[in-house]
C-alpha cells in the first residue's frame, strides 16, 4: 500500500487528491481523522455501535461529495461537520418529541451504559453522561465540540449548522442544565 | 433555579442576584469582566456561580482522562475503504501507446503515477493533477492523441520556482514515457506554495 | 439463439485466464455491478474486468478488459502483452467451437484494453 508515503501530507493536498479519485489518499485521511470522529460520535450518540456506523457513512458521505469539497474549511473541520450532522439526524429522530412539535410518535428510549462500563469509567463520569442525554440534541453537540473537541465558537456554528450567537445560547444552556444535574456529584 | 421563559426554545441570560450576568460570567471565567456598577469586588454570588462551573469542569477533566485510558476503539478502515474502492472516480479515459493501438489509462490511475513521481523529488508535494487529450480530432482517431497535464505542486524553500517547475515537469515526463507510455505534449506546473520544511509529519490540527 | 450465450461465456472466460496470467497484471478490475452479484453470493460470479460481445461483421468478438498494472511494469506493455495473450486465447475458443473457419480466429477479435489503476 502506498498510502505509506502519504503519511506526512497535509490535509489539504490528501484532499484535493482524493477529491481525483485517489483512495489512497484518502485511506490516509480516514486513518488521520477517524479515531477522533468515532469519539466525538460516541460522545454525541452515547452508543458504540451506533457511532461506528454514523462515522462510516460520514466518511462514504465524504468520499462521494471530495469533487465539490473546494478547501473552504479544513478537511478535519468539514469531517466534524458531516459527522455532527449525521449524529443530529439520528439523535432528533430519537428524541422525546416536545410539546411543541408534538405529533405523537413513540420516542425511542436512552441508551443505557453497560454495567461493564460504569465500573470501569467511575460513577460520577457515568453520571455526567447520563445527564448528557438530557439534553436536546443542539446543546449536546455545541457542549460536547467544546468541552472535549476544544472547537471554537465559530467552528462549531460551523459544525452544528447555527449562528455563533445561537452556540453561545446552547453552550450556556448546557452547562446550566449540567450544572444541575452534577450538583449531587459535588 | 433556571428561569422559566415558557415556550423560547433559548431562554435568555440569567442574572444573579448582584446583577452580573451567568451567561458572561461562564463564558470567560479567567478573563477580565466589567461587573455591574457598584459590583463588590469578593461578590458572593459570583464566586458561587463560579465554583458551579468549576465542579462541571472537573467532571470534564476527569472524564475525558477516562476516555483517553481506556483502550482506544478503532475504526473499521477497511469497511469503509472496500466501500469507497467501488465507488472510483476513474476521470477520463486517455489514450495509451500509438495512435492505432486500443490502449487506455484512466485519468486517475496516471495522476497517481504522476504525483508518485513528483513526491519523489526531495521536500516536493504534488497535490491536484488533471490530464487531458490535446485538442479533439486533427490526425488521430476519436478520443486519441497526446495529453496536456496540469499539476500543482508545494515544495521546500530550497526550491527556485523555475528550478521546481523544471524539475516537476522532467519528472511527470519520465514517469509518462518509462512507467506508462502515455504521449505528453505539455506539462503545466503550478507552484501553490514553497514552505518552510515541516518539522515532523506535517499534520497540522483542525 | 443457440450457443451464442455458451460461446460468449467460454469467449469471456478464456480472455479473463488469459489476461490475469501476463505478468505485470495485479488485478483484473471488479465493476460494481459483479462486486454487488459476488456479494449476494446467488449468483455465479463471472470473471471481473471483462466484458466481450459479438462484433460487427458475423463471427467477430469485442472483448474488453479493465485491469490494475502492476508497479515496475510499463502500463503500455501490459496492454499489449494482454492483448495478445487474449487475442491468442479467444481465437483458440474460436477455431476449436466450430463457429467460425479454421484459422480466422485471431482476425475475428479487437481487445481493448484499459488501464484502470496503476498498483
Amino acid at each position: 500500500m502506498s498510502g505509506h508515503s502519504l503519511d506526512r501530507h497535509d490535509d489539504a493536498l490528501l484532499a484535493v487528491r482524493a477529491g481525483e479519485g485517489d483512495e489512497d489518499a484518502f485511506e490516509v485521511l480516514v486513518r488521520r481523522h477517524g479515531p477522533v470522529l468515532l469519539r466525538l460520535a460516541e460522545q454525541l450518540l452515547g452508543g458504540p455501535a451506533e457511532a461506528e456506523d454514523a462515522v462510516q457513512e460520514a466518511l462514504v458521505s465524504a468520499w462521494r461529495r471530495l469533487p465539490e469539497f473546494r478547501g473552504e474549511a479544513a478537511f478535519g473541520s468539514w469531517m466534524y461537520r458531516i459527522v455532527t450532522n449525521r449524529c443530529l439526524n439520528v439523535l432528533r429522530a430519537r428524541r422525546p418529541l416536545t410539546p411543541l412539535e408534538a405529533v405523537a410518535e413513540p420516542a425511542a428510549p436512552e441508551p443505557q451504559a453497560s454495567p461493564e462500563r460504569a465500573a470501569e469509567t467511575g460513577a460520577a463520569v457515568h453520571a455526567l453522561r447520563d445527564a448528557l442525554g438530557g439534553l436536546s440534541p443542539e446543546q449536546r453537540a455545541c457542549w460536547v465540540l467544546r468541552e472535549f473537541h476544544d472547537l471554537s465558537y465559530e467552528d462549531i456554528a460551523r459544525a452544528v449548522g447555527i449562528s455563533p450567537q445561537a452556540v453561545r445560547g446552547r453552550i450556556f444552556r448546557a452547562r446550566r442544565a449540567l450544572t444541575e444535574a452534577m450538583a449531587a456529584w459535588r | 433555579m433556571a428561569v422559566n421563559h415558557g415556550a423560547g426554545e433559548e431562554p435568555e441570560d440569567e442574572l444573579l442576584p448582584c446583577g452580573q450576568s451567568l451567561m458572561e460570567l461562564w463564558e470567560d471565567p479567567a478573563g477580565p469582566r466589567v461587573p455591574p456598577a457598584g459590583h463588590p469586588e469578593e461578590c458572593p454570588h459570583c464566586a458561587a456561580a463560579l465554583a458551579e462551573l468549576h465542579a462541571l469542569e472537573e467532571f470534564v477533566t476527569r472524564s475525558r482522562a477516562s476516555e483517553a485510558a481506556a483502550p482506544r476503539r478503532e475504526l473499521s478502515v477497511s469497511t469503509v475503504m472496500d466501500i469507497v474502492r467501488m465507488e472510483l472516480r476513474p476521470g477520463r479515459t486517455l489514450p495509451l501507446g500509438e495512435p492505432d493501438e486500443d490502449a487506455w489509462i484512466v485519468e486517475a490511475a496516471a495522476a497517481k503515477v504522476f504525483r508518485a513521481a513528483v513526491d519523489a523529488l526531495p521536500e516536493v508535494t504534488a497535490g491536484s493533477c488533471r490530464i487531458a487529450p490535446v485538442g479533439a480530432g486533427g490526425r488521430h482517431p476519436a478520443g486519441r492523441g497526446p495529453v496536456r497535464v496540469r499539476i500543482e505542486v508545494v515544495a521546500g524553500m530550497t526550491w527556485t520556482v523555475p528550478r521546481l517547475a523544471e524539475a516537476v515537469r522532467d519528472a511527470v515526463a519520465r514517469a509518462a514515457g518509462e512507467r506508462l507510455g502515455l504521449e505528453v505534449l505539455a506539462v503545466d506546473v503550478v507552484v501553490m506554495d514553497l514552505v518552510e520544511p515541516a518539522g515532523g509529519n506535517g499534520r497540522t490540527p483542525w | 439463439m443457440n450457443g451464442e450465450p455458451a460461446l460468449a461465456d467460454r469467449v469471456l472466460r478464456a480472455a479473463a485466464a488469459a489476461a490475469r496470467e501476463v505478468a505485470g497484471v495485479a488485478y483484473l478490475r471488479p465493476g460494481l455491478a459483479e462486486v454487488l452479484r459476488g456479494a449476494g453470493g446467488r449468483v455465479a460470479r463471472r470473471p471481473a474486468g471483462v466484458r466481450v460481445r459479438p462484433g460487427r461483421s458475423a463471427g467477430s468478438w469485442e472483448v474488453h478488459i479493465e485491469l490494475a498494472a502492476a508497479r515496475g511494469h510499463r502500463a503500455v506493455e501490459v496492454t499489449r502483452a494482454v492483448r495478445a495473450a487474449v487475442t491468442g486465447a479467444v481465437a483458440e475458443v474460436l477455431g476449436s467451437g466450430g463457429a467460425v473457419p479454421e484459422g480466422a480466429g485471431a482476425a475475428r477479435v479487437a481487445v481493448r484494453v484499459t488501464v484502470t489503476d496503476v498498483s
